[in-house]
């Protein structure tokens, strides 16, 4: 088996934080694959960029996790190989290609159930990146610190899955309002878990 | 790589990750976020802020005024919920038992859907002089159960001390304001309960 860079075993996420390739831009880091005879700290830079955005698209259009890194594999072998085989006709437009074929695997693996979907495991595979949890300590806290409407408003969301529209009439307020409640939670969450730790802020108080 | 000039915003991609867009807004997002490492580390932030949200709520780790229909599904799920129901005028002794995920407090009350709701409460610990306060505003009523229905994690009462809660809802709406209660609860920590007083959620 052949990991996607050529070498067996290799984890290019480590390899690649040596090399200036975070400088580049997307269509760039394609198009030095598609003209280079082995670039394989490209294709790991690559597949570390696309593989959340990917992901977040299995996710929203598969609904779930396993699926989701299913298709996150089935995307970017096939983006690798085509690149390789000089298949793609503008690399520097490789986002576009990298949603096409993420939309057209997504109806076919819904379509046919994602398991029917031929995949060979054993000519290419991708080395995904860890998705690192929110510290749950940390959210606890930022959670208590919204006001009741607000902690209610996301956890009809998150939890309960509703809508704003559906929140709304849970609520009996207009869906314009669970929309500025939801934002306002959102941005206070974002600043709270992204502050300094609680500790820290008695320390220098 | 530069960074985004517009970053998308949080209600946004909430709108999108919810599905409240059409086609159209939707393939917007996606077309944009697909080549913007800004935009998806804040739509990857969003997935993770959701994973942790439901971990917490499972967990039995989050206080929140919420809907009977969150309670029904959450003892569906195998949560063990203590609960206790007030109605105005009474006072009920409370409890969070060891094992317990949530403690459930349901308020009878009758309010018009044009009225809101804040719920204030005096707190009465054992043993210190000084009364603490509590206030919520705008809490959730199902007006149609005519109750709203506060979801306390188990952890958070199991280290209240030896105290009374003695809870005022005050209504607001377009024909006056009014208050109603009060609604009192008598806590005991488990381990000074009486054993026949210990019973399962």
């Amino acid at each position: 088996m052949l990991s996607i860079g050529g070498a067996r075993g290799v984890d290019w996420f480590a390899v690649v934080d040596t090399v200036p390739l975070r400088e580049l831009d997307d269509g760039e880091l394609a198009s030095r694959i598609a003209n280079q005879p082995a670039a394989p700290a490209e294709e790991g830079e690559l597949c570390r960029r696309f593989a959340p955005r990917v992901r977040l698209y299995g996710l929203r259009h598969l609904g779930n996790e396993a699926t989701a890194d299913d298709l996150v594999q089935r995307v970017l072998v096939l983006t690798i190989l085509k690149l390789r085989a000089g298949e793609i006709r503008e690399p520097g437009r490789i986002a576009s290609f990298v949603l096409g074929a993420a939309r057209t695997t997504c109806l076919e693996m819904r379509r046919v159930g994602a398991r029917e979907i031929h995949h060979d495991p054993e000519t290419l595979e991708v080395a995904l990146p860890a998705v690192e949890p929110l510290p749950l300590a940390r959210l606890g806290g930022c959670l208590d610190g919204l006001g009741e409407r607000e902690r209610t408003v996301i956890v009809l969301s998150f939890y309960e899955d509703q809508d704003a529209p559906t929140i709304a009439r849970t609520l009996a307020i207009k869906e314009g309002h669970v929309r500025v409640i939801r934002h306002r939670s959102l941005e206070r969450l974002r600043a709270c878990l992204e502050g300094p730790a609680p500790h820290l802020e008695e320390a220098l108080a | 790589m530069n960074a985004c000039a517009a970053p998308l915003s949080f209600e946004r991609l909430m709108a999108y990750w919810q599905g409240e867009l059409d086609p159209a807004e939707e393939a917007a997002i996606e077309d944009h976020s697909f080549g913007c490492a800004t935009c998806t580390d804040r739509l990857d932030w969003l997935s993770r802020l959701g994973a942790g949200i439901t971990a917490l709520v499972t967990a039995g780790k989050i206080s929140a005024s919420v809907t009977g229909d969150l309670l029904a599904r959450l003892q569906e799920q195998g949560a063990r919920i203590r609960t206790y129901r007030l109605t105005e005028g009474q006072t009920v002794a409370c409890t969070a038992g060891p094992t317990d995920h949530f403690v459930a407090v349901r308020i009878e009350l009758d309010v018009a859907h044009d009225e809101t709701v804040d719920v204030s409460s005096l707190i009465e610990i054992a043993g210190v002089r000084e009364r603490q306060t509590n206030h919520s505003e705008d809490v959730l009523v199902d007006r149609a159960l005519k109750e709203a229905v506060f979801l306390f994690s188990g952890d958070r009462i199991r280290a209240v001390p030896r105290s009374t809660w003695t809870m005022h809802a005050n209504v607001r709406g377009p024909r006056g304001d009014r208050r109603l209660g009060p609604f009192v609860l008598d806590h005991t920590p488990w381990e000074d309960l009486p054993p026949a007083a210990r019973t399962p959620a």
